[in-house]
């Protein structure tokens, strides 16, 4: 085989394997982990984090909340998404502080401090309340 | 007297990280490898001076198998390394002595600048945090202005496949560490497997080395630079330095080296002056010093110069010995580290592991065939570095998994 026809033979081998990625990740459960764990090198990375809410705050639609377990992290759900969670599952104004919270996004540095900012409108669940 | 105390209560860990380092003689074996399997050995302060030990001294043995071995085909010219292209031409050697030689003089500029760099960092650091996706792209670009036509067109697919693969890999809880089989796959195998059709290198000629101050100066700087931004590499600072200086293979050694041996030195020295850590080996000083203090920073700082110092008197007085024996081995030795490294990989990340050392070794060979840089492939690193910096993970993320 000469080497443009083994270049393009890489190419696709690589693109299938890439797509059954595609097929695991969409699978794949967020990894649950400390919130003191946290830190800017996990940037980007998918996580679920839990504990109580500390303290819950709105900006323009844009919903803060302060989750402390082994440390404390905020949470960030961007408008759209508060109203869609609001429509499909939970009204995040009347979060409360003590609930005990789960939320599943993405890890991001932001003004120096580490944040999740949630994935979808499943991405915060409640069970209860702490202690 | 008390800090010849304390440097005397780390000799141990000095010195097993200075041997250590000599296994960086056996391709592929990364430092971050090594350290993942030692560090329980070691603690606290005791781990930080081991840990900047290894690195400094893996940094100058790495050199001889680098340059001696995995040389590809005359065919595949475009994509081969500047050390390599000498080597074919009987100069390896020389190439070997001006890396080392070219390493020696950056550190001491990368030394020599250290204070402006303590002072200036810090805010640099504060000041390019929100522009570092844009300075990277840039970066990127300056690469990418290098190659015309099909070969441009090639190497920009290569980066986003690469980039898209690192960014599934990195953001996705699929494996514990895949670095390792990213970087064997994208790098390691291909080099291999590319110079098994390539032929055996001798040393060559006696030559010595050849220093170029201009190109140690601007690849001490460029290293001082390096730990502003994420993903940021020896090849791609050396290549974007070529767009302005000469570029010829002898240059790129020579700058490529310097950009190497200071970035080492900046990257333990960004994390006690900016909390930044961006080598495995600095991670492992960051975790293993609680706090950041300048005593610290001296000891972990005099554990990597001595080292470093000490392995490069080793490699320079044994360099033609070396390369030698390691040459003796020739082409003999492609098929047991291919195996070793398919090995390493399958110990450190099982089956997923090996899924992605063969994803990446298919894209890691594109480059080659096709005849473009093969530092494209770091893409991997840089593109979801960009992602993570623009805030764009949580959208992709949605994206992929709607």
């Amino acid at each position: 085989m000469d080497d443009n026809r083994l270049a393009v033979a890489c190419v696709f081998l690589a693109l299938a394997g890439i797509a059954l990625l595609v097929i695991a990740v969409r699978e794949a459960k967020p990894l649950a982990v400390e919130i003191s764990d946290l830190d800017a090198g996990g940037a980007g990375k998918l996580v679920e984090v839990s504990g109580f809410v500390s303290s819950v705050s709105e900006s323009g639609g844009n919903f803060f909340i302060k989750i402390c377990s082994t440390g404390c992290v905020k949470a960030v759900v961007f408008k759209k998404l508060a109203e869609e969670m609001r429509q499909y599952s939970i009204d995040l104004s009347l979060l409360k502080n003590g609930q005990v919270i789960t939320v599943t996004g993405t890890v991001a540095e932001y003004a120096g401090g580490i944040e999740v900012v949630a994935l979808d409108r499943g991405s915060v669940e409640l069970s209860g309340r702490s202690g | 007297m008390k800090m010849a105390v304390a440097g005397l209560a780390y000799l141990f860990e000095f010195a097993a990280g200075a041997v250590a380092g000599a296994l960086g003689m056996v391709p592929f074996l990364h430092t971050n490898l090594l350290l993942e399997f030692t560090k329980n050995a070691f603690a606290a302060l005791g781990l930080a001076v081991f840990a900047a030990a290894l690195a400094f001294s893996h940094s100058v043995f790495e050199i001889i198998p680098a340059v001696f071995l995995f040389v590809p085909s005359g065919g595949q010219a475009l994509s081969m390394l500047p050390a390599h292209s000498l080597a074919l031409k009987g100069r390896a050697l020389f190439a070997a002595r001006t890396v080392l030689h070219s390493m020696f003089y950056s550190f001491l500029a990368a030394l020599a600048i250290l204070p402006l760099a303590i002072v200036f960092l810090p805010p640099l650091f504060e000041a390019v945090r929100p522009y570092s996706a844009f300075l990277l792209a840039a970066i990127v670009a300056g690469a990418f202005a290098m190659e015309r036509g099909k070969k441009l067109a090639a190497g920009v697919f290569i980066f986003l496949l690469s980039g898209f693969f690192g960014f599934l890999l990195f953001s996705f809880p699929l494996q514990r560490e895949p670095l390792f089989p990213l970087l064997s796959g994208l790098f390691g195998i291909p080099a291999v497997m590319l110079s098994m059709n390539g032929k055996s290198v001798e040393p060559g000629k006696d030559e010595a080395a050849a220093v170029d101050a201009k190109m140690v100066v601007v690849g001490a700087v460029l290293g001082m630079l390096s730990p502003l931004l994420p993903a940021l590499n020896p090849a791609l600072l050396s290549g974007l330095a070529l767009i302005f200086l000469e570029s010829t293979p002898v240059a790129f050694l020579q700058v490529n080296s310097a950009v190497a041996s200071s970035k080492m030195l900046y990257d333990f020295t960004s994390v006690f002056i900016a909390g930044k850590a961006r080598s495995g080996a600095a991670v492992a000083v960051k975790e293993a010093v609680f706090r950041l203090e300048w005593s610290q920073f001296v000891s972990v700082l005099a554990a990597g110069a001595a080292a470093f110092f000490a392995a490069l008197a080793v490699v320079l007085f044994a360099s033609k010995k070396l390369s030698t024996t390691i040459t003796a081995l020739g082409n003999r030795l492609n098929l047991v580290v291919l195996g070793l490294i398919v090995a390493g990989v399958f110990a450190y990340s099982g089956p997923a592991g090996l899924f992605t050392a063969a994803v990446a070794s298919c894209i890691g060979l594109v480059p080659a065939l096709v005849g473009t840089r093969r530092s494209h492939a770091m893409g991997a690193l840089i593109l979801p570095s960009m992602i993570y910096s623009l805030g764009l993970a949580g959208e992709i993320t949605r994206f992929i998994k709607s």
